[in-house]
């Protein structure tokens, strides 16, 4: 079957809260799942997504058409990535479950980096702060973790 | 290095159903162990390690990372400096822990840095078979003083077969070799770079420069050898490489000892210019020996 982009047709994704997007195959196919699909032969009807809603499907759908498109430079694709994931913290959750789910490892590995830059260089009280995490520790577990890992903190 | 993750890690957004967070809450520690581990695998050791005072949630998430194990000894400050023993088997015994508790597949690099000697050959061994059984890329033995006799050591038997970087630091005097080193090259098969950071110590000895049997490497491109002194102990590793190395593009030789000095009030830091020229011209030497198309580098 020929994904390339001249003869490429048009694919209904349905979002889990029941939005339809009108996708471009040779777009959509960067999404392994969908691409297993197309392969089988089960794309006709439109695709049901029950674990990506409207709005993340939306930016999942613009990450792969500018990712799709062969005249973009590497350069090009690094710029417009650095913005793509300027987003809050309820976008970038969105669109790493959505990621991992469509099993699109481009977009997968660009956002864990993101988070990660976050983590980079910072306290723990810091991650927390950043990331709302509830230190459920007591004074006492907390120590022994620090005991435990003492050759790697200090 | 991001995995496909398996399918049963999306119920938790399921759970939210299509509602927006809003910022206080922590969706973070609400991912899937698997992209957690995604996410630290980008980290160093010491950035993951410190992830598990967070939460109860981070508590071990750092055990699933596949980037960096750097399990550097020398920053710690010890309790009593003139205890090395007691140190030697805390670390190792961090060492063991660190290893008994990973459960990444894979690692991208696997680095141990702290005073051990022949004594604790059994625990390197292991540690090196941890590295071949996790396919580290890179692997760094940094042993301030381990090079006796590496002649009889029995690194592995088996490949290691992701292995692109070695590096190793070893404190040795001319009565031993490092011949025995040439046993982890030829286990690595991928290997492209291979630096050796020498730490010499002893009275200089006379002796005869002896050879490992020749084994061919295709791959190694790029040697360094950091504190190079130009004694049988370096040359006959020099030429091992010279000779095997059928594809080899550069061979740094670098006289300047670089590594880090435990006491360093009673130990000649800083090396003459005198011992450094005469390295330098030992060095040359190898010109002679250098076959056609690979470049020779003194520093």
């Amino acid at each position: 079957m020929s994904l390339s982009p001249s003869t490429s047709k048009m694919l209904s994704l349905k979002s889990s809260d029941g939005k339809v997007l009108e996708v471009e195959e040779h777009v959509a196919v960067l999404c392994e799942t969908i691409k297993s699909l197309v392969e089988d032969g089960c794309a006709d009807s439109p695709i049901p997504l029950a674990n990506v809603d409207g709005a993340t499907l939306g930016n999942v759908m613009e990450w792969c058409k500018k990712h799709a498109d062969q005249k973009a430079s590497a350069d090009d694709l690094e710029d417009w990535d650095a913005e793509f994931v300027e987003r809050d913290q309820g976008e970038l959750y969105h669109l790493i479950m959505a990621a991992n789910y469509l099993n699109i490892k481009g977009l997968l590995d660009l956002i864990c980096q993101k988070v990660a830059d976050m983590i980079k260089g910072k306290h723990p009280e810091k991650i927390r702060e950043i990331f709302n995490i509830e230190n459920d520790f007591t004074p006492e577990q907390q120590e022994q973790i620090r005991k435990d890992n003492s050759w790697a903190f200090e | 290095m991001a995995k496909r993750v398996k399918q049963t890690s999306i119920c938790a957004q399921e759970q939210l159903g299509d509602g927006r967070h809003n910022d206080s809450e922590d969706q973070i520690s609400e991912l899937p162990d698997e992209i957690l581990a995604c996410i630290v695998s980008r980290l160093t050791f010491r950035e993951v390690a410190s992830t598990s005072v967070l939460s109860k949630r981070w508590r071990d998430v750092w055990t699933f990372s596949t980037g960096s194990l750097d399990l550097d000894g020398m920053k710690k400050k010890w309790e009593d400096p003139w205890l090395l023993k007691v140190e030697q088997s805390r670390y190792i015994n961090w060492v063991n822990r660190v290893l008994e508790l990973h459960q990444g597949s894979t690692i991208d690099e696997f680095r141990i840095h702290f005073w051990l000697d022949n004594r604790f050959k059994s625990s390197i061994d292991k540690w090196v078979d941890f590295a071949i059984a996790k396919r580290a890329q890179r692997l760094e033995l940094n042993l301030e003083i381990y090079g006796q006799r590496t002649e009889n050591m029995q690194f592995p038997q088996y490949e290691l077969s992701k292995l692109r970087h070695l590096t190793l630091t070893v404190y040795a005097s001319d009565s031993e070799s490092l011949l025995g080193f040439t046993r982890l090259i030829k286990a690595s098969p991928l290997l492209h770079s291979f630096t050796l950071q020498l730490d010499w110590i002893g009275p200089r000895r006379r002796k005869k420069l002896q050879r490992a049997p020749k084994c061919t490497h295709q791959y190694l491109k790029v040697v360094e050898f950091v504190g190079f002194v130009g004694r049988p102990i370096d040359l006959e590793l020099a030429m091992y490489v010279l000779e095997n190395a059928v594809m080899l593009e550069k061979i740094i030789v670098n006289p300047n000892r670089s590594s880090f000095f435990f006491m360093e009030n009673s130990r000649e830091v800083v090396d003459s210019e005198e011992k450094l020229a005469a390295a330098r011209e030992c060095a040359k030497q190898l010109k002679t020996l250098l076959p056609h198309g690979v470049e020779l580098v003194i520093l």
